[in-house]
């Protein structure tokens, strides 16, 4: 009696354990498509994370990560009472808030005025221009960068010299202006491309709303105000919310290659930091941390605001 | 009709913003502009014009000697063969590695799809970091090897859900109908899905093949004899780096009479043209398809 209904879940479940397999061979060919994918992400991103243990540890080259000996926290104890530490949390966290402060309304401004011009050839003209930086390395733009403000050849000084202003100092190398340089050459670079997606959904609001509005008498700058913008609010909160996210990366190529010593109080961020001091000077387990400090937050941040960016996007949408 | 005439009666207000807006767009074009004219016409002129300041949107004097220099600098040459090369394969090895994950997991009948799509998408929330990704590739014994700087990237995650969502948005009974005729999973791919998916594939394309011709960062991480330099590394090491390599190859290469013409200035001038002349090439087709990449971007970002 109450053996068979055992027996019947049993042979229910083999049956459900076959109809499964039936269905992975079935698709086998597509489970073997994902493999190369799988193994290149295992290998590359995978056993990198693994490998990040060795921030507990005393690495030692020689051993391995894996024989190497345990260290318990000492190395984030370091890094927590290291000035450094805090000088480049702070240079990372205030040069995102700089970044997004003149970055989130720049492309959204160049957008609006981008759609109000009617002439074609014009518009398809400046986009070509402001896109164009958006493809170049940071090597060649921080090249161009570093001649634009070079006191002898620039053009800043030549603009300079016409207001009978002489300035023989080098603006790269001076401490206060350093953030506004990175600010203003990230936005050279990507305020256009930023503006598409702008542009995309303004594309996308609905024509019947303007004739309305011109019916009732409203200016250029009240459909601007009332439709166009209220009409492209959730691409902005969303794109606002995604930069949060990544609040804690900073554009590694971009500072390497325009900062210097003399601008470390301001400049250096995490990234940086952890090049020179892990990769040049080999300091592998303390720098380990530093970044595992760093994806923590950033994983957290991220993980965050996709929550928040995806509650707007059904609230709004 | 109605509102076509109601807006063409401008006001004047309205005009002048028009007059206002167009003049502030070509400003800003010709600033953002400038500085790459600036640096072609460096490029052809006397060096010590430029060293002079002299230079803005027109040579002064004329030759190509700068470009003349670079070209037969054998340094040169072989990082640019390097970032060739890791360009052709890096492009090519990601389009197929981002085809063969994205289609699977376009099927929404394929078990474990969301799990499988996590552990890729992991990889874009949570990285291991700079130091412990080095060690992987010195461990993989990639060090200083071109390949350092092809797979570590190939399988691009964010290029894989362009593609992903674009092929879920392609009509389910395509596919079914090519199953029914006895077309197997890796036929579908090939035979239905690629050719239908064009546009993605192009997007992908384009977007990796200009950031691979980029690689910067893991240049200077991963490869450390020059010979294996890729492009943009050899490139800042030649304009910002020793400085006194720049100029003894400016002096071993002339003779007298183009001293005052000729000098590192315009090398450097000329270097940075042909670094950016590929993509400058690229670029019409690379926006043709701006809007795609972008909006497809945004079906699920």
């Amino acid at each position: 009696m109450s053996v068979k209904p055992i027996v019947k879940t049993d042979r229910a479940a083999t049956g459900k354990v076959r109809a499964a397999l039936r269905r992975i061979t079935k698709h086998r060919y597509l489970y073997l498509m994902l493999l190369p994918g799988a193994v290149f992400v295992l290998l590359f991103n995978y056993v990198p994370m693994y490998g990040a243990i060795i921030s507990f540890k005393a690495y030692n080259p020689m051993l391995g990560i894996i024989d190497s000996s345990w260290v318990g926290l000492q190395h984030f104890q370091k890094l927590f009472s290291s000035s450094i530490f805090w000088r480049v949390l702070r240079n990372t966290v205030i040069l995102s808030i700089l970044n997004l402060a003149v970055g989130m309304p720049a492309p959204i401004i160049l957008a609006l005025l981008m759609n109000e011009v009617r002439s074609k050839g014009f518009r398809r003209v400046a986009q070509t221009i402001t896109y164009l930086p958006h493809f170049m390395s940071w090597i060649v733009l921080s090249s161009m960068v570093i001649s634009l403000l070079s006191p002898y050849t620039g053009i800043l000084a030549r603009l300079a010299a016409l207001f009978g202003m002489t300035n023989d100092s080098f603006i790269l190398v001076m401490p206060e202006y350093f953030r506004g340089v990175l600010v203003g050459s990230s936005l050279w670079k990507e305020v256009g491309w930023g503006s598409i997606i702008y542009l995309a959904a303004i594309a996308g609001v609905d024509a019947e709303l303007y004739d309305a509005a011109i019916i009732d008498g409203c200016t250029r700058f009240q459909r601007v105000w009332h439709i166009t913008l209220p009409g492209i609010m959730p691409t902005i909160v969303v794109m606002l919310i995604l930069r949060l996210g990544g609040m804690l990366n900073s554009n590694f190529e971009q500072i390497q290659t325009l900062y210097s010593p003399t601008v470390y109080s301001m400049g250096d961020v995490i990234s940086t930091y952890v090049y020179r001091e892990g990769i040049q000077k080999l300091n592998y387990s303390y720098t380990t941390a530093i970044g595992l400090f760093q994806s923590v937050i950033g994983f957290t941040l991220v993980v965050l605001s996709n929550r928040f960016a995806r509650r707007v996007d059904q609230s709004l949408w | 009709m109605m509102s076509k005439s109601i807006s063409r009666t401008q006001s004047l207000g309205g005009a002048v913003f028009d007059v206002c807006n167009h003049i502030f767009l070509a400003l800003l074009s010709l600033t953002m502009l400038y500085p790459f004219l600036n640096e072609l016409m460096k490029s052809f002129s006397n060096n010590d014009a430029v060293l002079a300041g002299q230079v803005g949107l027109w040579p002064k004097g004329f030759h190509t000697r700068g470009y003349e220099l670079v070209f037969q600098n054998p340094l040169f040459a072989s990082s640019l063969r390097n970032t060739v090369f890791i360009t052709l394969v890096g492009t090519a090895l990601t389009v197929v590695l981002v085809l063969l994950t994205a289609f699977p997991l376009s099927r929404k009948g394929l078990p474990g799809r969301k799990f499988i799509f996590l552990y890729f998408l992991f990889t874009m929330l949570f990285s291991g970091g700079m130091i412990p990704t080095f060690l992987t590739i010195r461990n993989l014994g990639l060090i200083d090897s071109l390949w350092a700087l092809i797979l570590p990237g190939a399988m691009n995650v964010y290029n894989m859900i362009l593609a992903k969502s674009y092929m879920e948005q392609l009509p389910e009974s395509v596919v079914e109908a090519a199953r029914i005729d006895g077309c197997h999973d890796v036929g579908v791919l090939w035979r239905i899905i690629v050719p239908m998916a064009k546009p993605v594939i192009a997007v992908v394309a384009l977007f990796s093949a200009v950031s691979f011709w980029n690689t910067y960062m893991s240049g200077i991480l991963y490869i450390n004899s020059t010979s294996n330099y890729p492009l943009q590394v050899y490139v800042r090491q030649m304009v910002y780096g020793d400085r006194n390599v720049l100029d003894e190859m400016v002096r071993s290469s002339i003779d007298a009479q183009y001293s005052s013409e000729f000098g590192s200035e315009v090398v450097k001038s000329a270097v940075l043209i042909t670094t950016m002349l590929p993509i400058i090439v690229v670029y019409p087709f690379l926006q043709k398809y701006f809007t795609s990449g972008i909006t497809l971007g945004a079906v699920k970002g």
